[in-house]
C-alpha cells in the first residue's frame, strides 16, 4: 500500500497531512508577502514562512510516523491507553463495535447519526437567522435537538426552550443591549 | 403703573413669540408635505465602528448624547460594529444607504482605510455632516532628551540615526512623519507600535527617541515633566493654558500640519430633507455645553465644518494623505 | 501611607459605593458566565451605565465588573469546558477533568480562594510598591518582550505530555493563523481573500468558543451520554489535603502573574499559561497535573488574578493601559473629567486611594459570594445532559455574536467547533494553539520591532540582559526533563497523560 493510500486511510494521518499541506501553502504565501523588508528587516511574510514551514515539517512528520506502524501516541495500541480517555480511545478506533451501547441505549453508529444531526441543525440555524431572527431561529434549535434528536417530551422540550430563550433575551438584549438580528419578524432587539 | 407696563410687554412679547413659533411650526408642516422637511421616524442607530470605551466610541456616544438634548423627541442607540480595523463598522453602514436613521461618528480611518486596503467604500459613498474638530499631533521626547525643537530633530537626523516609534505603517502619526521627510529632507527610521499607549511606554522607557502623539494622550505625561514636546504639527498654536507654549512646526521652519478630523457622517443616498435635519441639528450641537465639553477634554481644536464645508475639507485631506502614502 | 488608606476607607466605605461595588461584583460574575464576555467587554457594554455617577463610584463599579468576570469566567471553563476568555483557557484543563470526576465544587472553590489570595497579594503590593515596579516595567521594551513570548511558546511542552511534538505542531499552526489580517509593520493584508472581516485577524475568542465550548458538545454526542455526574453534598466541598496541596502554586502563581501582570501588554493570558508551566515542573504532583489536578487550576487562577490587578500598576502610576480591561478603564477615565497619568496619584487621592480600598473589599465580596456558591453551580452539572447541551449551544452562539455584533463571529464559532469536534477525536492538543493563536500578534510585534531596532539584526538581543535572563529561563523549562534526567533521582514512571485538552 502506497504511502498517499495509508493516510487516506487513517483519519488521523488524514488531518495531519491536510495541516501540513497548508502550512506549505501559507509558507509559500509568506515568501510572496516577502520575508525580509528594507534591507534585511523582519518583514510581513516572515513569521507565515516560520509558522507555516513549522507546521508542515511537524505535522507532515506525524502523518508520515502514524502510518509506518509508529502510533505517534498511545503507544501500545488504544485499548491498552490508560486514564479517562482509554473507554472513548476504543470507540474512536475501528475496533468500536456497534454493540457499544451508551446509558441512554444507543449504538455507535446512531450517536454519529445524531451528530451529524446536530451539526446540519445548527447551520441551519445560523442560516435561519437572517430570516426568522436570532432568538428565533437558535430557540428553534434547542426545542428541536432536545425533541428529534434527543426524544425528550415535547412540552417539557418546549418550555425548557422557551425559558432558555427568555433568559438569554433578558440577559443579551436587554442587559446588555446587544442588536440581536430580528430577520424578516423583526424579532430582536436590532435597531 | 411701570408695573403693569412691564407685565403688558411681557404678555406681547410672549404672544409674538408664541405666534411666530405657531407660524414656524406650520411652515414646517406644509413643507413637509413636500417632502422639504424631515423628521427621523422612531430610533435612530450611531454605528460605531469601532469597540466600546475607545475613541471613537466615546465621540459617538458624546455626539448622540449631545444631539438627543437639542433636538426634542430625538433617540439614539448607540451599536459597536468591530472589526477589520474599522472596516466592518464602515461596510455596515454602506450596507445602510438610503436610511436617514443611521449616523457614523467618522474620523480620518474614513479617508485611510480605502487608500491601504481593498474595501467597498470611500467617503464619497457617505454623506458627509459634521466635522468637530482637528486632532493635531505634537512631536514629543523623553525628558531626558537633548532635543529642543523640531529643526533640533531634523538636524540629528540628518547626521545620524533618529528611532521614531510609529502606530503603524497607516497611522497618522507616520504621514505627518513623511510629510516632515518630504518638507525637510530629514530622514526617520521607524519602528511600528499599534497605539499611542505603546508608544508612551516605549517614549518612557527609552527605546524610541521620538513619537508624534495627540495632546490628549500626552499631556499628563507632559504637566509632569516626564517627557517634553518639541512641537505642534498644526496650523495654529494650541490655546489650551497647558499647551499654548508649544510652538508650531511652521514656526520652526518646517511647513508641516496635519489633523486628524472628527466628525459625523450619514448614508449616502439619503434625501435632501434629512441631510439638512442632520446638519441644522449638528450646528445646535456644537454651540452646546456637550460639545465644549467633549471638544476640551480631548484637547481637539474646535475648526467645526458642516455638509459641502466638510466635502470639501475631506477631498482636500485625502488629497494630502495620498500625496503622503502615495511615492 | 497609613493616612491614605484611611482615606481609601472613608471613600470606599459609604452606602452608597459599597451598593455599587457589591452591584458591580455581582454583574461581573454573570458576565462572565456568559461564553465570549469576559471583562474587556462587560466593562465595556456597560460604561455608559454608569455616566451619570460620580467617578470614584462609577470607577468602583467597573473595577468590580473586571474582576467579578474574572471569578465568572473561572466557573464556565470548569463546568462545561468553556472559558470565557483566553486567560482561563489552562483553567479548563484540570479544572474540566475535575468537574468530570465530581470535583467540580473543589476545582470552583480553590478557584476562588486562589483568585481572593493572589488579589490581596497583589493590592498590597500594588499599594506599596507600585511606582518601582512601574520604573521596572518601563524598562521591557521590544526586546525584552520578544524573550518574553519565546518563554510563553516554551511552555507549550507542558500540555502536550509525551505527545510533545504534537503541541509544537498545534503552536506553530495557531502561530499561523495569527497571521491573518492587516500585518502591523507594514500594512499588507495577509490571507484575507479581501474578507474586510479577516482584516483584524482571526478572532481568538470566537475561535476559543468554538474549539472547546461547541466542540466539547460535539464529542460528547460522539462518545454517548454518561450518567449525570451525581456527588454527595460532602463531595462538592474541598477537602484538608487539597486545600494544603494548593498552598505553593497559589504563592507561586501570586509572585508570577504579579511581575508579569506589571509589563504593559503581557496580560493575564501568558501568565496563566507561565504559571501552569512552571507547575508541571515543580509541583510535587506534576505527573497529575492535566488530568484533573487541583494544583491545576490553583496556580493558574492565582497568576491571572495576580496579573490583573498588577494592570492597575502601570495603569494608575504612569496612565499607561496594562492590559485591554485596564484600557477600557482609562477611557473612562477621560470621560469622568479625570486625566488619567503619572500625576493621577498625587491630585486624585481620594480617587486612588478609595478605588484601590474598594478592590479588597470587592474581592472579599467575591470570596463570600463564590465560597457558597461553588457547590451550587456545581449541581449545574446534574441537569441532563439532552438538555444542557442544546442551551450550551444557543449560549455560545449569541455571546460570540455580542461580542462584536457581527454575524461573522457566529461563522467563526461554527467552523472552529468542527474544527474542535475533529481535534478531539483525533486526540490534537487544543491548548497550545490557543496559545499560539493568542501569543501570536504579540510575537510577530515584538520580533518586528526588534528587528527595527538592530537595523535587521535580532541579534541586538544579546545586548539587553533582562532579555538573556528571560530566554534562559524559557531554556530550562523546555530543557527542564533533559537536565532532570541526568540526575540520579529515580521519579516513578509518569502515568501516560492524554493530550486532548
Amino acid at each position: 500500500m502506497s504511502t498517499l493510500a495509508r493516510i487516506r486511510g487513517n483519519g488521523e494521518a488524514t488531518a495531519y497531512a491536510a495541516l501540513a499541506v497548508v502550512g506549505l501553502a501559507a509558507a509559500a504565501g509568506g515568501i510572496y508577502y516577502g520575508v525580509f523588508v528594507d534591507g534585511g528587516r523582519v518583514g510581513p511574510g516572515f513569521l507565515p514562512v516560520l509558522a507555516g514551514g513549522l507546521t508542515a515539517v511537524l505535522c507532515g512528520w506525524i502523518a508520515l510516523r502514524s502510518v509506518h506502524g509508529q502510533p505517534s501516541h498511545r503507544p501500545g495500541g488504544a485499548a491498552a491507553g490508560a486514564g479517562p480517555h482509554a473507554a472513548e480511545g476504543t470507540d474512536l478506533m475501528e475496533s468500536g463495535a456497534d454493540d457499544d451501547v451508551d446509558i441512554s441505549g444507543r449504538t455507535r453508529r446512531e450517536r454519529i447519526r445524531n451528530l451529524w444531526k446536530v451539526f446540519g441543525l445548527t447551520l441551519g440555524a445560523i442560516l435561519l437567522v437572517q430570516v426568522v431572527g436570532f432568538l428565533a431561529a437558535f430557540g428553534g434549535l434547542v426545542f428541536v435537538i432536545s425533541t428529534w434528536v434527543e426524544r425528550q417530551a415535547l412540552l417539557k422540550s418546549a418550555v425548557i426552550a422557551a425559558v432558555a430563550t427568555g433568559l438569554i433575551y433578558g440577559a443579551f438584549g436587554l442587559f446588555l443591549h446587544v442588536p440581536l438580528p430580528g430577520g424578516l419578524l423583526g424579532v430582536g432587539t436590532e435597531g | 403703573m411701570k408695573r403693569n407696563s412691564l407685565l403688558l410687554t411681557a404678555v406681547v412679547a410672549a404672544s409674538v413669540l408664541i405666534l411666530t413659533a405657531c407660524g414656524e411650526a406650520k411652515g414646517q408642516k406644509s413643507a413637509g408635505g413636500d417632502g422639504e422637511t424631515f423628521k427621523p421616524k422612531g430610533n435612530v442607530t450611531m454605528v460605531v465602528p469601532y469597540g466600546a470605551g475607545g475613541g471613537s466610541d466615546m465621540s459617538g456616544r458624546s455626539i448622540a448624547a449631545g444631539l438627543e438634548a437639542v433636538v426634542p423627541g430625538l433617540r439614539i442607540n448607540t451599536e459597536n460594529r468591530v472589526g477589520g480595523s474599522g472596516a466592518v463598522g464602515y461596510s455596515y453602514f454602506l450596507s445602510k444607504t438610503g436610511d436617514p436613521n443611521y449616523l457614523l461618528p467618522s474620523e480620518t480611518a474614513l479617508l485611510a482605510l480605502p487608500l491601504n486596503t481593498k474595501v467597498g467604500f470611500d467617503y464619497t459613498r457617505f454623506t458627509p455632516i459634521m466635522k468637530v474638530g482637528d486632532d493635531f499631533t505634537l512631536a514629543v521626547v523623553p525628558a531626558s532628551s537633548p532635543w529642543t525643537t523640531c529643526a533640533d530633530l531634523v538636524n540629528a537626523s540628518k547626521s545620524g540615526r533618529v528611532v521614531a516609534g510609529i502606530s503603524g505603517v497607516t497611522g497618522l502619526d507616520n504621514v505627518v512623519f513623511t510629510l516632515t521627510e518630504q518638507a525637510t529632507g530629514a530622514k526617520f527610521d521607524r519602528v511600528p507600535f499599534e497605539s499611542g499607549d505603546e508608544l508612551l511606554a516605549a517614549l518612557l522607557g527609552n527605546q524610541i527617541q521620538v513619537a508624534s502623539l495627540n495632546p490628549g494622550e500626552v499631556v499628563e505625561q507632559l504637566k509632569a515633566g516626564k517627557l517634553k514636546a518639541l512641537c505642534a504639527f498644526s496650523e495654529k498654536r494650541y490655546e489650551y493654558p497647558e499647551l499654548k507654549d508649544i510652538p508650531t512646526a511652521k514656526e520652526q521652519g518646517i511647513d508641516v500640519a496635519f489633523a486628524q478630523f472628527r466628525g459625523l457622517i450619514a448614508p449616502g443616498g439619503i434625501s435632501d430633507g434629512a441631510r439638512k435635519f442632520w446638519i441644522d441639528a449638528s450646528r445646535k450641537f456644537i454651540e452646546s455645553d456637550k460639545a465644549r465639553q467633549y471638544i476640551a477634554s480631548n484637547y481637539l481644536q474646535p475648526n467645526a465644518l458642516f455638509g459641502d464645508d466638510f466635502t470639501a475639507y475631506l477631498k482636500e485631506n485625502n488629497d494630502t494623505l495620498k500625496k503622503a502614502q502615495g511615492e | 501611607m497609613i493616612d491614605n488608606v484611611i482615606l481609601g476607607f472613608q471613600t470606599a466605605l459609604t452606602p452608597q459605593n459599597l451598593l455599587w461595588c457589591f452591584v458591580g461584583v455581582l454583574a461581573g460574575t454573570v458576565i462572565g458566565l456568559l461564553p465570549g464576555l469576559g471583562s474587556t467587554t462587560g466593562v465595556a457594554v456597560l460604561l455608559p451605565l454608569t455616566l451619570d455617577f460620580e467617578p470614584v463610584t462609577a470607577l468602583i463599579m467597573l473595577a468590580g465588573i473586571y474582576y467579578g468576570a474574572q471569578y465568572g469566567g473561572t466557573i464556565t471553563s470548569v463546568l462545561i469546558s468553556t472559558p470565557g476568555e483566553a486567560s482561563s483557557v489552562v483553567t479548563t484543563l484540570d479544572g474540566y477533568q475535575m468537574a468530570r470526576r465530581g470535583r467540580a465544587g473543589a476545582a470552583l472553590s480553590i478557584a476562588a480562594i486562589g483568585s481572593f489570595v493572589a488579589a490581596i497579594f497583589s493590592l498590597v503590593l500594588l499599594m506599596v510598591v507600585a511606582p518601582p515596579f512601574a520604573d521596572f516595567a518601563l524598562k521591557f521594551g521590544p526586546v525584552e518582550n520578544l524573550a518574553i513570548m519565546i518563554l510563553g511558546l516554551a511552555t507549550i511542552v507542558s500540555f502536550s505530555g509525551d505527545s510533545r511534538i504534537r503541541g509544537f505542531a498545534m503552536a506553530a499552526a495557531g502561530l499561523l493563523l495569527a497571521t491573518v489580517g492587516l500585518d502591523a509593520g507594514t500594512g499588507t493584508s495577509r490571507f484575507t481573500f479581501d474578507s474586510v472581516n479577516l482584516l483584524s485577524g482571526v478572532p481568538f475568542v470566537e475561535v476559543m468558543i468554538g474549539l472547546f465550548a461547541v466542540g466539547e458538545v460535539m464529542y460528547q454526542i460522539r462518545i454517548g451520554a454518561a450518567a449525570p455526574i451525581r456527588t454527595r453534598f460532602r463531595d462538592l466541598l474541598i477537602t484538608r489535603n487539597e486545600l494544603r496541596r494548593s498552598v505553593g502554586p497559589i504563592g507561586r502563581g501570586s509572585v508570577l502573574g504579579f511581575l508579569l501582570g506589571c509589563l504593559p501588554g503581557a496580560g493575564s493570558t501568558l501568565a496563566s499559561f507561565i504559571a501552569y508551566g512552571v507547575e508541571k515542573r515543580v509541583s510535587r504532583n506534576k505527573g497529575q497535573l492535566g488530568q484533573g489536578a487541583i494544583e491545576g487550576v490553583a496556580s493558574p487562577e492565582s497568576a491571572n488574578n495576580a496579573a490583573a490587578n498588577a494592570n492597575f500598576v502601570p495603569t494608575l502610576t504612569l496612565g499607561i493601559p496594562g492590559g485591554g480591561t485596564t484600557a477600557v478603564l482609562l477611557g473612562a477615565f477621560t470621560i469622568y473629567g479625570l486625566q488619567p497619568g503619572p500625576l493621577l496619584f498625587q491630585n486624585q487621592p481620594t480617587l486612588v486611594w478609595g478605588l484601590l480600598v474598594s478592590f479588597f473589599i470587592g474581592n472579599v465580596m467575591l470570596l463570600v459570594l463564590n465560597l457558597p456558591m461553588a457547590p451550587m453551580f456545581a449541581q449545574m452539572l446534574r441537569i441532563p445532559y439532552a438538555y444542557l447541551y442544546p442551551i450550551i449551544l444557543f449560549t455560545s452562539f449569541v455571546g460570540a455574536y455580542s461580542i462584536d455584533n457581527n454575524m461573522f463571529s457566529v461563522w467563526v464559532v461554527f467552523v472552529s467547533g468542527v474544527a474542535g469536534y475533529f481535534m478531539k477525536l483525533y486526540d490534537l492538543p487544543m491548548a497550545p494553539l490557543v496559545l499560539g493563536l493568542v501569543i501570536g500578534p504579540l510575537f510577530e510585534k515584538a520580533l518586528t520591532q526588534t528587528s527595527a531596532l538592530g537595523d535587521g539584526d535580532l541579534l541586538i538581543v544579546l545586548s539587553h540582559p533582562i532579555a538573556l535572563v528571560v530566554l534562559a529561563l524559557a531554556v530550562l523549562l523546555v530543557a527542564g526533563p533533559a537536565l532532570a534526567r541526568l540526575l540520579p533521582r529515580n521519579t516513578p514512571a509518569e502515568e501516560r497523560e492524554p493530550a486532548g485538552v
